[in-house]
């Protein structure tokens, strides 16, 4: 500990301003952020509970929720998907269904078949025509990057 | 019930940690401050008994056994009035306005502008939090994902922790301690819907717990103008405004922080003072991390071990009778969980499935890469402003705190769990580098408190607690115990 009194008061006093000048020259970006964050508040507070999920879920979340509306909740499916992160926000969105999630298959012949599948892959995917060739699926739903499908006799 | 259910639930829990808080040594104003991580702690415990009861979750099998305890507390109180009043006591209540007139708030400045700073970001933590749905990884695949389904399933279940389907994601993740996802449940329970949006609230609410216990910790021994420059460096830090505001709300790393703090600081208490009542607070919120996630475990063990030795040897029996107690309220939170652990299917490959000597001794090579890879992220200024460099600068200023009795438990709280961070990287069968960058980040909010705690005793150390201030240096005595 310093002795002197005075001294003391006079080191924290320098030491007290190095401490709050370098905590503000330092956290500045985050200060930014802040900033940045409170002006993009007007605008997605105005936003709709869906159009917040979709600005940061991005299309699944309409797929999700599609599936959701087509689907009881005790339906079980399979998911064909390309990207895993997808499939994880799918799956929040799904609970209770009983997913089965399958990666980048293409015959479904190869599936152990649910009440239903849904597909979310890119547009240009080869499992496409495979599955809108399919005798024993009936698409009930197309969009938002994805389709479902009604497994025949399920 | 909606909204309204929400601040039920925040009710509830409330109420629940002043009913726990009152069986220890709490004053009013302490039980209020800390009646939300505590009540958290015993709601989310409650729930997954009830689990293990097959009771399902309702809002009326909540909030009924807290109904009947508080009830009786209240007779109890009631009966003891009457019973001193008949014995002659006089007839009066205990409320006061003597604190408020002896402690006329009077802030120079730069308190005010620190106040101001802290009551800014714990406005925009709440407005912020509040305005945007969930957004980290794991939050979606671990912490919200359990507690949607807890909700959905009106209890915790094997057949859905064990389903690889929601396991496969993050291996492990399903061994995970329950609080958060208990707790947000609770919220959607009283919601009656699952609002991933308004639950956060929860989350606002710990940090506004970070602040206040650090703030009610520091001050009895530091000036407040010192108390409020550290609280608002603590308040900012990047890291933990991720957490509080940003993208990670929702982890359970900002929670996991206000119990080690809150463990350590009654832990330091209790090495100033001695008293029993610190000992079993430092336990319960030691108990509660465990439960919160799997790093209170070590935490846990490490200080309730130090804790445990200084009480024996400094107290004898004394002390056992302050730690006999500590471990069976450790006992109470964390084994049922690790039992109930044991009837989910085994994992083959975990951070730490590798862990023998022979591991540990050729993955000793490691160590200079993860010191390479961690020691520049604590000095970025985007993460941790200049909290990290604060520190270094502070503890070697006042390495002749070591003397004072408790800082070297803070310090070695602080560094034991850290060098167990460390382990798991030696030994992680991961990919190292992703591995330290996905999580490393995240594990220092458990820590930078208790560092800004190890500041604070350094700064009263180095200058004495005379620091220029509104209350003019006017500080309660930090017992100096050589």
């Amino acid at each position: 500990m310093l002795k002197n009194s005075k001294l003391v008061q006079v080191t924290e006093q320098y030491f007290i301003a190095i401490v709050l000048i370098g905590w503000v020259l330092f956290d500045f970006t985050s200060f930014k952020r802040e900033i940045i964050a409170i002006k993009e508040l007007p605008r997605i507070l105005s936003l709709s509970h869906d159009e917040k999920k979709r600005a940061i879920d991005g299309q699944i979340y309409d797929f999700a929720q599609a599936i959701v509306n087509n689907t009881q909740p005790n339906a079980s499916m399979i998911f064909l998907y390309e990207n895993p992160n997808r499939l994880r926000k799918a799956l929040y969105y799904l609970y209770p269904r009983r997913v089965t999630p399958a990666h980048l298959a293409v015959k479904t012949g190869d599936l152990p078949m649910h009440g239903y599948l849904a597909a979310y892959l890119d547009e240009g995917h080869p499992s496409w025509k495979a599955l809108n060739e399919d005798a024993s699926l009936e698409r009930i739903q197309e969009g938002h990057g994805g389709a479902i499908y009604r497994v025949k006799g399920r | 019930m909606g909204t309204f259910g929400l601040f039920l639930a925040i009710a509830l829990v409330s109420v629940a940690g002043m009913t726990i808080g009152s069986f220890f040594s709490l004053s009013f104003r302490e039980r209020l401050l800390f009646a939300w991580p505590i009540g958290a702690g015993v709601v989310s415990l409650q729930m997954f008994f009830y689990s293990l009861a097959s009771i399902r979750f309702s809002p009326a099998v909540i909030v009924l056994p807290w109904i009947v305890l508080v009830a009786v507390l209240v007779v109890r109180r009631i009966q003891a009035f009457f019973s001193k009043a008949a014995q002659g006591g006089a007839w009066s209540f205990s409320f006061s306005t003597k604190y408020a007139a002896n402690r006329a708030i009077a802030l120079s400045y730069l308190e005010l502008a620190l106040v101001f700073v802290i009551v800014f970001q714990a406005v925009f933590s709440l407005v912020n939090l509040v305005a945007l749905p969930i957004q980290g990884y794991d939050t979606w695949v671990i912490w919200f994902l359990k507690a949607r389904a807890f909700f959905i399933d009106g209890g915790v279940s094997v057949a859905f922790l064990s389903d690889p389907v929601y396991s496969n994601a993050n291996p492990g993740a399903y061994e995970y301690p329950l609080l958060v996802p208990l707790l947000v449940s609770a919220g959607y329970v009283f919601m009656g819907y699952v609002d991933d949006r308004l639950v956060k609230i929860f989350f606002w609410v710990y940090y506004l717990n970070l602040l206040g216990a650090f703030y009610y910790f520091v001050r009895p021994f530091s000036t407040r103008l010192v108390a409020l420059i550290l609280c608002v460096m603590l308040a900012t830090v990047p890291r933990v405004m991720e957490q509080a505001a940003f993208g990670g709300a929702g982890y359970a790393d900002l929670p996991l922080a206000v119990y080690f703090l809150s463990a350590v600081g009654f832990g330091f208490r209790y090495f100033q003072g001695g008293k029993k009542g610190d000992f079993l607070l430092s336990a319960l919120f030691l108990s509660i991390g465990a439960w919160t996630k799997s790093e209170g475990i070590t935490f846990l063990a490490t200080v309730l071990v130090i804790m445990s030795a200084y009480a024996v040897y400094t107290r004898r029996s004394e002390g056992i009778k302050a730690a006999v107690p500590a471990v069976v309220i450790a006992v109470v939170f964390v084994l049922p969980w690790q039992l109930y652990v044991l009837m989910l299917p085994k994992l083959s490959f975990t951070m730490v499935s590798e862990l023998s000597v022979a591991t540990v001794l050729s993955n000793m090579e490691r160590l200079p890469f993860i010191f390479k890879v961690i020691l520049p992220k604590l000095f970025t200024a985007n993460k941790y402003h200049i909290a990290w460099a604060l520190y270094v600068v502070l503890t070697a200023w006042g390495f002749r705190s070591f003397v004072r009795r408790g800082y070297a438990f803070l310090q070695a709280a602080l560094w034991i769990q850290l060098s167990f961070y460390i382990f798991v990287y030696v030994i992680t069968p991961f990919d190292l580098k992703p591995h330290i960058e996905t999580s490393f980040d995240r594990l220092t909010i458990h820590l930078l408190p208790i560092a800004f705690l190890c500041m604070a005793v350094c700064w009263q150390d180095i200058f004495g607690g005379r620091a220029v201030g509104a209350d003019n240096g006017r500080v309660e005595v930090y017992t100096p115990c050589n």
